[in-house]
């Protein structure tokens, strides 16, 4: 089963540490990859309000950032938690879930062709 | 030339189920090979036809005579009574004159062609009457209330006896003619609950569903964790609840008449059902629940017309508004010097939602606001233009350094776009050495009164374009894809064969993205890498873990080059455009081939490109027919 969740982390080191968690290897080349098939998007610290530019370009206003570094992440293939229940429920591993978030509509980020809100746990 | 080949492509594509057929052949028959395709998104790509289309519905409907319209065979003989014959006659019935007339009380003709508990089609027409009664009965019911004006008419009901009667109640001279009777979803298709009928091709619920009284679809199972688009109308609604279901236990109920499309991922095994709340009165027709599988391998067409296999990476469309541009929040927002002409225009995907601009001056259509980008990253811009009278128009990416700010690239493409067909335009560009806003035109510079038609905007942090990913309010990402596991040991030679692939690069991207023979890891394998060094090729050939490793820097790998690795014990040579390229004499080959795949062995190191075909010879070919393949 496939899973969209929505994560925030205190920085940017703690998500990758996260996401590095979830499985690393190196080639022969000393190229390092991921040994894991989730697809996980880093959309950084996210712009709550836009910034303000005058006709010359210079900022007139801040964007405001969250303080929170925000990651989207298609989980792909979880396993059920009982494989026995009538409504099949399931959850991510490695402790995701503490920094799950949840939100109204698909946010400002979506995967192609998938509704956050069809496919979140 | 050799003998058991696998062999993928070279025009001849096939997919099942979703997944990539090889052909390959045994004891000179051919049969498939399925590779196993992987992509948790949907994804785009450009058809035989040359529109830009997304992988998308399995033709498979789960349910049968969804618009409950299906109905059996005549079981009435002789109901136009152009003879006098089949029908049983009482009373004074008699058959004359083309139809048939009931005199008198009692008065009555029959057949006995119905099946208990069989739901059925009634029609018939009054061709006169005086205007006594008479009523329609099974042998065991008598429905009184069906009509008896002069005309035609339509009854439904469900059969408690066996027989097909007209009869008489006063004292009547009526003529009955046209009589047909024939069963409501015949096959069975749907298994109503109570408080369900199927009347006048239309499920109805008349109020009275209590518990668990679903309408039950007979068709094909859901599947867990597959997605469903299902598609269904309410009509004639009076009140209560009403949802279709495919597997998925929290699906939305609706509440008023309309079509209503909802995609649904099943939790579990079932057949859809229609499921209304205790009160739910009313009418749902049209049902359809289609399998969006998303994952199907893309064959795309954009500079051939054989195709090619197109196997991409992760990326992300970080314009929010793709196709629309122009209002207050769309991404390319600001008309500058510029208008926008009409926004229906004949677009790359068959749509009418191309939009055409005109300069006023120098024509931008640009973003409003400066977007932050961080620091030494590549970008690649890219979008669909149309010429229409332009002799002059830009892409440009403006760094904000105060006033005005300053160029880090502008792009003349209008040499590159025509009048008759649509040109995807890429600027690829990297941001400064500190963190900076841009502004990105997908215009500038048009000269003025020229017109141009533009559409499907894209912005990835890649060096290249990857395939077009529509957006409508947030950024969009694609996964990666994976193809992998054809074959099994029968199909391969692990003492000597040659691996042969017809392949280009999207981009040369310092990523490592390899096509491998193997049992299953990077031990056992024959494996040709595209590397991360710029146009170098490899070929790796392990036994035991102990590799063998050939090499080659080809003048440019995102063409297409004809590439193949022959192995053989202390025999190994890699063969690129007609020429061998580099040989090692010295060597064992690997052991358990079992598998082939676009990755390393492991199932890591995916190869990202196009493919027009790979072959699997379990023969090491002779020089002249190496020198012929690759040429």
């Amino acid at each position: 089963m496939n899973k969209i969740g929505k994560y925030e982390f205190d920085s940017l080191e703690q998500a990758e540490s996260k996401i590095n968690a979830l499985g690393t290897s190196t080639d022969e080349d000393g190229n390092t990859y991921p040994t894991h098939s989730h697809c996980v998007v880093k959309l950084g610290y996210i712009v709550l309000e836009q910034g303000e530019y005058n006709e010359e370009g210079e900022e007139t206003k801040a964007p405001v950032l969250s303080d929170k570094y925000h990651l989207d992440v298609l989980w792909k293939g979880l396993e059920p938690i009982d494989a026995e229940a009538e409504v099949l429920s399931y959850i991510e591993p490695n402790d995701w879930a503490d920094n799950r978030i949840g939100i109204d509509g698909n946010g400002v980020h979506s995967f192609m062709g998938l509704d956050y809100q069809l496919y979140k746990f | 030339m050799g003998k058991g080949i696998v062999k993928l492509g070279e025009g001849n594509w096939a997919v099942k189920d979703g997944n990539l057929l090889a052909a390959k052949e045994t004891n000179g028959r051919f049969k498939n090979a399925e590779f196993t395709v992987d992509r948790g998104t949907r994804a785009s790509y450009v058809g035989r036809d040359g529109l830009i289309k997304e992988s998308n519905l399995q033709d498979v409907n789960l349910v049968n005579n969804g618009d409950f319209s299906e109905l059996g065979s005549e079981l009435v003989t002789n109901g136009d009574f152009s003879t006098d014959s089949d029908w049983t006659l009482e009373n004074g019935a008699v058959i004359n004159n083309g139809s048939v007339n009931i005199i008198g009380v009692g008065s009555r003709f029959k057949q006995d062609v119905l099946t208990v508990g069989k739901t059925y089609k009634l029609d018939y027409q009054v061709v006169s009457t005086n205007g006594e009664s008479f009523r329609f009965q099974d042998g065991v019911t008598a429905f009184a209330d069906i009509n008896q004006a002069v005309g035609y008419h339509t009854y439904y009901f469900e059969a408690t006896g066996v027989r097909v009667q007209f009869q008489a109640l006063g004292d009547i001279n009526a003529r009955i003619d046209n009589v047909s009777v024939k069963e409501v979803d015949p096959n069975d298709y749907w298994t109503l609950g109570t408080g369900w009928e199927i009347i006048d091709g239309i499920a109805v619920a008349d109020g009275s569903i209590s518990g668990n009284n679903y309408l039950i679809s007979t068709g094909t199972d859901s599947v867990v964790g597959k997605t469903y688009k299902v598609v269904f109308t309410v009509s004639d609604y009076v009140a209560g609840n009403v949802r279709v279901r495919a597997g998925q236990f929290a699906s939305d109920n609706v509440n008023a008449n309309g079509t209503y499309t909802q995609y649904q991922v099943s939790s579990s095994t079932e057949t859809v059902r229609v499921q209304g709340s205790s009160s739910f009165e009313g009418k749902i027709d049209n049902i359809s629940v289609q399998e969006v599988k998303i994952d199907t391998p893309r064959i795309d067409f954009t500079d051939n017309t054989d195709g090619h296999l197109l196997l991409e990476p992760q990326s992300t469309n970080l314009v929010t508004y793709s196709q629309q541009f122009g209002g207050a929040t769309d991404y390319f927002n600001n008309y500058n010097q510029a208008s926008e002409v009409t926004n229906n225009n004949l677009a790359p995907d068959g749509t009418n939602t191309a939009t055409q601009i005109v300069s006023t001056g120098d024509g931008k259509l640009q973003t409003s606001s400066y977007i932050s980008l961080p620091a030494n990253t590549t970008y690649t811009l890219s979008f669909f233009a149309k010429n229409v009278d332009a002799t002059e128009v830009k892409s440009r990416i403006l760094a904000n350094g105060g006033s005005g700010g300053s160029n880090l690239t502008s792009v003349s493409y209008v040499s590159q776009i025509n009048t008759s067909t649509w040109t995807r335009i890429t600027h690829t560009f990297t941001t400064n050495s500190t963190s900076q806003a841009y502004i990105l035109y997908l215009s500038n510079a048009l000269n003025s009164g020229g017109n141009i038609q533009l559409w499907g905007a894209q912005l990835e942090a890649l060096p290249y374009a990857t395939s077009y990913m529509p957006t409508n309010g947030s950024t969009v990402t694609r996964d990666a894809e994976t193809c992998t596991g054809a074959g099994e040991t029968a199909d391969f030679n692990s003492e000597e064969g040659v691996l042969y692939a017809e392949i280009a690069a999207l981009a040369n991207d310092g990523t490592t993205r390899r096509i491998s023979l193997s049992d299953g890891s990077t031990s056992n394998r024959v494996s040709l890498e595209l590397d991360e060094t710029s146009n170098i090729i490899k070929a790796f050939i392990s036994s035991g873990g102990v590799s063998q490793i050939l090499q080659y820097t080809a003048s440019d790998l995102t063409q297409y080059n004809k590439i193949a690795i022959k192995y053989k014990v202390n025999d190994f040579a890699l063969w690129l455009g007609g020429v061998e390229r580099d040989t090692d004499t010295f060597g064992s080959v690997p052991i358990g081939l079992n598998t082939l795949e676009f990755a390393q062995g492991s199932g890591s190191q995916k190869f990202y490109g196009k493919c027009k075909s790979i072959r699997v010879y379990k023969e090491a070919l002779s020089d002249t027919d190496l020198q012929n393949l690759t040429s």
